[in-house]
């Protein structure tokens, strides 16, 4: 069963020489348990491409499915709902709620989708080496330790699909590296699917899959 | 250099132009609110001292006739001629309007023609028959006359030379002489010279001036505070800029230049900024009194019976005291951040500290200066004495409350996120934790707001329910009648007795008990005082006692300056228990009451003074009393002076009323600014939670949940503060400046109506950032995660 | 500045120009009683007041000695000025009545005023038998050679008798003193014999005085010109018995025009003519904010007169409506004696 499906998605933002395409009819499919790294220069569409799939950006033309609702037919509240209860999205940086302790950011969405599962996001913590620090705020971690905090709290609501947009990129490189192995084993043990946008050849080489996207267009 | 570096510093405001706008608005808001409030009792006051320096009421003593006596010319040419320096005013009335006539060359006035008077009429004050009036007064005089408009004159009155009156009013007598302060040597007795004159003190003229001076200082104290909520509004915003700063800062000194010019250039900016905004707010408080004084005017003409004019001046006093304040403050403000600084190392990091480290060591040192305050307040509402310390009592007393409100609020979210069920309601109390540093200037300044208006209205209704019962209490008798001699009260009192339901005469002496002067009154103890009388401390039946010639009532003045009250024995001739005591507003003297029996024996031989009447027929009463001989000017209708005297409050209330919305507003607009320059730092804590699958429109609605709950908590704690503040008002400030003490009483219905003003205030000020919220545009949130920011 | 001042100054200089100078003193006089030269003098009747002229005043200083030889200065004048020219009885007449009265101590300057109205009786002037009044002050007795005169304050009083000891003196052209070249004029004549004694009531007790006194009498309708600023007067009493009195009336930039009397013992006079009296101010004294000179060579060459007039006491400053000067003078040089200086148009 298809977990994402673009169909010829446009979006173009607008500039003060008119309307600037960003993508251009982008056709995509991922099936559960699929892992796809999507490259691409800067400028290329790829955060948007990203955006879109999550719900938070609506493109102007073409089909976006995700778990099997078409989004053109959801509202701001639909694309919300999709967001708490299928989609997780995982960012560079400020992925954490600054004012919940770290157990509570790991739990959060969980709660919100409703499926708050304690052992799981205790399973998560210890994987992820968080298991002594879930009740400090997220500016007493390092970078490589919130990013942990953001994969954990991702994968604790269980979500089909997993967007990711340069996780690793504001880590070193023997950072970058641990946080990945973790990352794609606990997406692979959860079954969910992972869209990452990377420009780290070596981070897309450990992906299933490879698009590159130049220009708003899949290569 | 200091070009460049200025044009750099500038640069702020041009990319915050919101900061900009709330830091002037602030400064003009607080600066508005002192002087606006300023000029009503600066205009009022001058006023009053023109009606009063024109009129020569209540200032100077005066010589008028015995009754069915008149003033000729010639008995003020006697008595000037015999040494008596004194000046004759005639009065009269054509249509509504009073028509007073003086005698420039002897007048003590301080009736000021001279600005609007030119040259060629000033000759003509005494010759050609003008008369001077105000505008108003002009437009409603009908008169051959001719009417030189004259703006400082008292309103309502037409005034002129004593011999232009005379002519116009048919008249060859005065109405009374006015004594100069300064007398010669060697002047003889009035009764030597005029016989069938007397000279009435300047004193028993003017006896409720204490209860204006109360309605003064309510209204200044109502000012400062209003101010202080203002002023948070420029603390804030001068704090923000400043900490947005810090990175120029750093990189100005990094590019060399001098800490000296920084620290001078910035307060420099600071001092433009607040002479900007403090000249925006007279202006504001100019429209804001104009709006009010007509209702101020309206209170004080009752208070005084004397006319307040109700248009404004531009007065000095109290637009270069609203600039000196503006000042004041704005350098309060950002004295401390300049100081920081001064003090701060060139490549110190820009970066603001961490929130909740910050956040934490604030509130150990908010906690700590707000106890410490808390305790001097109580120490000095325990044991300080004289006003300043009831002022200062109050000063710890607030700010000790507004710093500890952000330590209260911290716990009670603390608890609210403990309890808290869903990850929803969870984030909610731990955001609500998280903007309180940001917010608590603006839950300060709403607190005192609160707070001033509990406590200003609390004291203003007691006030009232107090003067209306003491109204009630002292004005019982329909009629009061002076009289002037032995002869009159023997004559008068047997018809009083058949005429009138009940007599009361009023005996009177001034003497000397427990080495303070006071008035002795002797009373007829009957149903009247039974049931009108309320005491603030009495025995079993005091009026028995008292009846019984066993005991005395004393007045709240002698009370407490003689420390004796129920339980005690006052020395007369032979030492007589304390029955009661009683409350005594707009009286300084001190009193004994006797029964009077007790009174005869004690004095004997003295008349009554006065007589209270009861009767459920006025008119009919005074005619019998007028057919017998009595004078019509002895005669005081009770009713309709309470009738008045109740109408006062009611003005006071609609000035008071009016200054709480204001109050509110201010305290309203702190907190939209806060929402608004916060609003910013908002968009990263608020991207993740929409990430996760909340809509902007919930968050929106969150937002305006928040400031509602933190409205709700600010009133909780306004509450007691209030409650405290007015007690400091009437239970130390009153008793310092006035000498009696102001009962407090409770009016829940009234703090519920603040409290859902103030919940108003919140929510309105929550509502356009809310709406900026909802309607930020998705590509604003997501480029907190940007990957170049 | 408050409607009483703004009136005085008004209604009796025309037009409030005193804080100018005395520019408003020149001005037309229309309606009023112009002095003509050659008057002829009707006494007593021209003792009393002249409601046809628009100012008049009786100005009388004392020199005065107590019998511990401390020196007193005392001043007693009162002053007519007219809105309308005449007389009309009760609140409509046109005349208004002031007075100063003073007593200079050597530390101390006493100083008070009094207003009043025509009309009413509260204060005029008879001839015969003589009666000048306000309030209670007088200047009264059965003739003018023969006066009780009294006035209080607030913090002093005093009782006088006067005798006058020599005839009256008349300056200028026969009692037509001329006071500028334009020809601006008053009528003018003194009595500067008499001998005064009496009680002075000051705040350390009363003080038992006697001295010699000088009263003026001038009335006018336009007294100075509109070009003069002020005038510095002198009346002089020299040891050897003569007397002078001189002054200038300061036209700035230095000029100023100049007139005296010359008065041997018994009464005859010798006018000066404009230069023949001369005064320069030596000193200065700070006095209520401005630099009052006080003291002065005052020269006639023409009498060999060269004497320093110096104030006994600086300090003697009319603080009322209208402010000036006046104070006992000490004389030194060659003619030793006492006087009175009166200064006024100093800002």
């Amino acid at each position: 069963m298809s977990v994402l499906t673009l169909d010829d998605v446009q979006k173009s933002y607008p500039s003060t020489d008119g309307p600037v395409p960003v993508l251009r009819g982008v056709t995509l499919s991922m099936a559960a348990g699929e892992t796809l790294a999507l490259t691409g220069e800067s400028g290329s569409g790829k955060s948007t491409l990203l955006h879109v799939a999550a719900g938070l950006e609506v493109a102007d033309g073409g089909q976006v499915e995700v778990a099997g609702t078409d989004m053109a037919t959801l509202g701001d509240t639909g694309r919300a709902a999709l967001r708490r209860g299928k989609v997780a999205v995982i960012f560079q940086q400020f992925n954490l709620i600054p004012s919940l302790t770290v157990g509570a950011n790991i739990d959060f969405q969980a709660q919100l989708a409703g499926r708050y599962d304690p052992a799981r996001s205790t399973r998560l913590a210890d994987a992820l080496g968080l298991k002594d620090h879930v009740h400090k705020y997220p500016e007493a971690l390092s970078g490589g330790q919130q990013q942990r905090v953001a994969i954990a709290r991702a994968l604790a609501a269980g979500p089909a699909l997993l967007l990711a947009d340069e996780p690793t990129g504001n880590l070193d490189e023997d950072t970058a590296s641990a946080v990945m192995d973790e990352m794609l084993e606990l997406v692979h043990d959860a079954g969910a699917a992972l869209l990452m946008v990377t420009h780290s050849p070596l981070m897309a080489g450990r992906m299933g899959r490879h698009v590159r996207l130049h220009s708003g267009a899949l290569e | 250099m200091i070009a460049a570096t200025s044009v750099a510093l500038a640069s702020h405001w041009r990319r915050h132009k919101l900061q900009l706008f709330a830091l002037l608005a602030g400064l003009a808001l607080a600066t508005g609110l002192w002087a606006g409030v300023q000029a009503i009792n600066a205009e009022a006051r001058a006023s009053y001292d023109a009606a009063a320096g024109t009129l020569g009421e209540g200032q100077f003593d005066q010589i008028v006739p015995r009754r069915g006596e008149v003033i000729t010319v010639d008995d003020y040419v006697t008595l000037r001629r015999a040494g008596w320096r004194v000046s004759p005013v005639i009065e009269g009335s054509i249509g509504e309007v009073r028509v007073l006539g003086l005698e420039p060359l002897s007048s003590p006035g301080r009736f000021d023609l001279g600005r609007v008077a030119q040259d060629s009429e000033m000759d003509d004050f005494i010759g050609p028959g003008l008369l001077f009036a105000d505008a108003d007064t002009i437009a409603r005089l009908q008169t051959k006359a001719r009417v030189i408009e004259a703006a400082d004159a008292p309103p309502n009155i037409a005034v002129g030379d004593i011999g232009v009156v005379a002519r116009l009013l048919g008249r060859d007598d005065l109405d009374r002489l006015l004594v100069l302060p300064d007398q010669p040597l060697g002047q003889p007795a009035l009764a030597d010279v005029a016989p069938h004159l007397r000279l009435l003190p300047a004193a028993q003229t003017a006896d409720v001036g204490e209860l204006t001076d109360s309605f003064h200082l309510n209204l200044t104290a109502f000012g400062l505070l209003s101010f202080a909520v203002g002023l948070f509004i420029v603390h804030s915003t001068i704090g923000l800029s400043f900490e947005q700063r810090r990175g120029l800062v750093r990189s100005l000194r990094a590019l060399g230049v001098p800490l000296r010019t920084l620290v001078s250039l910035m307060a420099a900016e600071v001092a433009l900024l607040a002479l900007l905004g403090g000249a925006l707010g007279i202006a504001l408080g100019y429209v804001m009194a104009a709006a009010l004084l007509p209702d101020v005017a309206g209170a004080l003409r009752g208070l005084y019976g004397a006319e307040v004019a109700g248009s404004l001046s531009l007065r000095p006093e109290w637009w270069l005291s609203g600039m000196a304040i503006a000042l004041a403050g704005s350098a309060v403000a950002a004295g401390g951040k300049l100081w920081q600084i001064g003090r701060m190392p060139p490549l110190a990091s820009a970066q603001p500290r961490a929130w909740a480290e910050a956040a934490r060591r604030a509130a150990r040192w908010q906690g700590m200066a707000a106890l410490g305050l808390g305790l001097a307040a109580l120490g000095l509402a325990l044991f300080g004495t004289g006003l300043i310390a009831g002022f200062v009592t109050l000063a710890a007393f607030l700010i000790a409350a507004a710093l500890a409100l952000p330590v209260i609020i911290r716990p009670v979210t603390a608890l609210a996120q403990s309890r808290a069920q869903s990850p929803l309601a969870q984030w909610f109390w731990a955001d609500t934790r998280q903007q309180l540093p940001g917010l608590s200037l603006a839950l300060m300044a709403l607190l005192l707001a609160v707070a001033a208006n509990i406590g200003v209205s609390t004291m203003v209704s007691s006030f009232r329910l107090t003067f209306t019962a003491f109204l009630d209490q002292r004005l019982a008798p329909e009629l009061y009648v002076q009289i002037e001699d032995p002869e009159e009260a023997a004559r008068l009192q047997p018809i009083m007795e058949t005429a009138a339901d009940e007599v009361l005469p009023l005996l009177r002496t001034d003497g000397v008990v427990a080495g303070q002067p006071v008035q002795v009154l002797g009373i007829r103890v009957g149903t009247t005082y039974r049931e009108n009388w309320v005491f603030l401390d009495q025995t079993d039946a005091p009026w028995d006692a008292v009846e019984a010639a066993g005991a005395v009532i004393l007045n709240e003045q002698f009370a407490r300056r003689a420390n004796l009250w129920v339980g005690d024995t006052v020395p007369l001739d032979t030492p007589l228990p304390v029955a009661a005591v009683v409350a005594d507003y707009g009286n300084p003297s001190g009193q004994v009451i006797l029964g009077d029996a007790l009174f005869d024996r004690l004095y004997p031989g003295t008349v009554p003074r006065a007589f209270g009447l009861r009767t459920n027929d006025i008119d009919a009463l005074r005619d019998t009393l007028l057919t017998a001989g009595a004078d019509a000017q002895a005669m005081t209708d009770q009713t309709a002076l309470k009738r008045f005297s109740l109408q006062v409050f009611e003005r006071t209330f609609l000035v008071t009323g009016a200054l709480n919305i204001l109050t509110l507003a201010v305290a309203g607009f702190a907190m939209l600014m806060s929402l608004l320059t916060l609003a910013d730092q908002r968009v990263p804590q608020l991207a993740p939670v929409w990430a996760m699958g909340l809509t902007r429109a919930s968050l929106a609605r969150l937002e305006v949940v928040r400031a509602g709950v933190f409205a709700a908590i600010v009133a909780l704690v306004a509450l007691p503060v209030g409650l405290g503040l007015a007690w400091v008002l009437l239970a130390r400030v009153n008793v310092e400046a006035f000498g009696w003490r102001l009962p407090m009483f409770l009016f829940p219905g009234d703090y519920a109506v603040l409290g859902a003003a103030a919940l108003a205030a919140a929510l309105l000020a929550a509502l356009w950032p809310s709406l900026r919220l909802a309607r930020l545009a998705p590509a604003r949130l997501l480029q907190v995660f940007a990957h170049e920011r | 500045m408050n409607v009483k001042t703004l009136l005085i100054l008004a209604l009796i200089w025309a037009q409030p120009a005193w804080a100018q100078g005395f520019a408003g003193l020149g001005t037309d006089a229309d309606g009023f009683a112009m002095p003509a030269p050659d008057p002829v003098f009707d006494f007593p009747a021209d003792h009393g007041a002249h409601p046809d002229y628009r100012i008049e005043w009786w100005y009388l200083t004392a020199n005065l000695t107590a019998a511990d030889g401390t020196e007193y200065g005392l001043q007693w004048t009162l002053f007519r000025s007219a809105l309308a020219p005449g007389e009309e009885p009760g609140w409509q007449s046109p005349q208004i009545w002031f007075a100063h009265a003073a007593v200079t101590t050597p530390d101390a300057h006493y100083a008070t005023e009094r207003f009043a109205r025509g009309g009413i009786g509260a204060a005029g002037v008879e001839a015969a038998p003589f009666r000048a009044w306000i309030d209670e002050w007088a200047l009264e007795g059965p003739d003018f050679d023969t006066l009780q005169m009294r006035a209080a304050g607030p913090d002093f009083a005093y009782d006088m008798a006067l005798e006058a000891q020599g005839p009256l003196v008349f300056h200028g052209a026969g009692g037509f003193s001329v006071k500028s070249e334009e020809g601006q004029a008053s009528y003018y004549y003194s009595q500067p014999f008499y001998r005064i004694t009496g009680t002075l009531d000051l705040p350390d007790g009363p003080v038992e005085v006697t001295g010699s006194a000088w009263l003026d009498r001038e009335w006018s309708s336009q007294l100075l010109s509109a070009r003069q600023e002020g005038w510095d007067w002198f009346s002089l009493s020299f040891e050897d018995g003569t007397k002078m009195m001189g002054f200038q009336l300061r036209e700035g930039a230095g000029q100023a025009y100049t007139a005296g009397t010359w008065i041997t013992p018994d009464g005859a006079t010798q006018a000066f003519e404009d230069g023949m009296f001369r005064s320069e101010a030596l000193e200065t004294t700070q006095v209520a904010g401005r630099e009052i000179p006080t003291a002065w060579r005052v020269t006639v060459p023409a009498r060999g007169v060269d004497v320093e007039v110096r104030a006994k006491n600086p300090d003697a400053w009319m603080d009322l409506s209208i402010p000036y000067w006046e104070g006992p003078v000490r004389v030194t040089g060659s003619h030793p004696g006492r006087g009175y200086l009166e200064m006024t148009g100093y800002e």
